[in-house]
């Protein structure tokens, strides 16, 4: 470690932005590439951060558990909003900066975030795990043979088709959603997936949360349903705190 | 060393294959680059054009769609749109096929929309 100190050290990567900036963040826990962690206060805020001499663009998994594992450290102890995997800065200042301009919304955002979790769910259709059912030109069929698919009779099958996924995705979606707090649907990551969500749920209503996901999954057996967490708050951090320093939007 | 992600599932079907299907693009997903050595460059150039083509007509599709569902347009437009529609998929299937791309290949992270496929 003292290695490492002799150096600039300019590069600041951020885990989270925390409540309760009089604790420290753990001292058990080391950052990405075994960093120690480090909080830096602004305010009722406290951002944990590791200091780098040079990161360039890291894109693997062991850094994304990395990141995430000190995500989950400070969640057992605190209130936190999670910062996008990514989220690096050049010099303190910049980063002190940040939470000063966006300290009020920052709070407020960590009171909506405060003893919940993030649950996700993906619920694949029967047609995703066996190939595609998704109308497609008919090529194959009778109809290509005499070249007689009406352009018509396509769209109405691709509509018929979109319908019946939306109409399947609401339906799994509003037993889940009455037992979260906030709930955020996603765009389907492929073809054939009627649900891609993410539940902001009370750490206590879990339970209940997951029961009710094995329900759906017994009563639908023609799908496929995901359900992971608890996962810090990523999708329900709305904060934009700067270009740079991204809070959890999207994914 | 175990998978961290195994104690993040809660609910899961019999069959993960159709989660477990994304997974070894995320490696690529994250770190892709355009290789530019001349053996790949012109699969890469192809792949790259596809995906962008595969992305209109995605945005074409769904744009259609939703003028069919608000209704106003008359019988000659919606069959004509269809068509077009149709004759694309078609020729967008016969030129993964030349190339040897399966969908996945033409996959794009659209970032907070989503993936295009």
């Amino acid at each position: 470690m003292a290695a490492v100190r002799q150096r600039h050290l300019g590069v600041i990567w951020v885990y989270a932005i925390c409540d309760r900036p009089d604790v420290p963040p753990p001292a058990s826990s080391a950052g990405l590439e075994g960093a120690p962690l480090e909080g830096v206060r602004e305010g009722g805020l406290l951002a944990v951060v590791s200091r780098h001499d040079e990161l360039g663009r890291i894109s693997n998994l062991d850094a994304l558990w990395a990141h995430e594992r000190v995500v989950e450290r400070l969640m057992a102890q605190r209130a936190v909003l999670p910062m996008r995997f990514g989220s690096q800065l050049t010099g303190e200042a910049a980063l002190r900066r940040a939470l000063a301009t966006h300290h009020d919304e920052l709070q407020s955002a960590l009171d909506k975030v405060r003893g919940m979790v993030e649950l996700a769910v993906r619920v694949m259709g029967a047609a995703a795990r066996a190939g595609s059912d998704e109308p497609r030109a008919a090529t194959t069929g009778a109809a290509a043979a005499e070249g007689d698919q009406s352009g018509r009779d396509y769209l109405r099958a691709k509509l018929e088709h979109r319908d019946r996924e939306e109409a399947a995705g609401a339906a799994l979606h509003a037993p889940l959603a009455a037992l979260a707090v906030a709930a955020r649907r996603r765009r389907a990551l492929g073809p054939g997936e009627l649900l891609h969500a993410a539940y902001l749920v009370q750490r206590p209503v879990m339970g209940e949360f997951r029961a009710a996901a094995q329900r759906l999954q017994r009563e639908h057996q023609d799908v496929a349903v995901l359900c992971t967490g608890p996962w810090p708050p990523y999708s329900f951090v709305d904060v934009d705190v700067g270009s740079e320093l991204g809070a959890g939007i999207g994914g | 060393m175990t998978d961290p992600l195994d104690d993040k599932l809660l609910t899961t079907p019999e069959d993960l294959d159709p989660f477990a299907r994304k997974l070894p693009h995320m490696d690529t997903a994250l770190s892709r680059r355009l290789v530019a050595d001349p053996e790949s460059v012109e699969r890469g150039l192809a792949q790259l054009v596809l995906t962008v083509v595969e992305l209109l007509h995605q945005l074409m599709e769904r744009q259609a769609l939703r003028r069919v569902d608000a209704g106003g347009l008359d019988n000659e437009t919606i069959e004509r749109l269809g068509r077009t529609l149709m004759a694309l998929e078609e020729r967008m299937k016969e030129l993964k096929e030349t190339f040897g791309f399966e969908d996945e290949d033409l996959n794009l992270d659209l970032g907070p929309l989503g993936r295009l496929l």
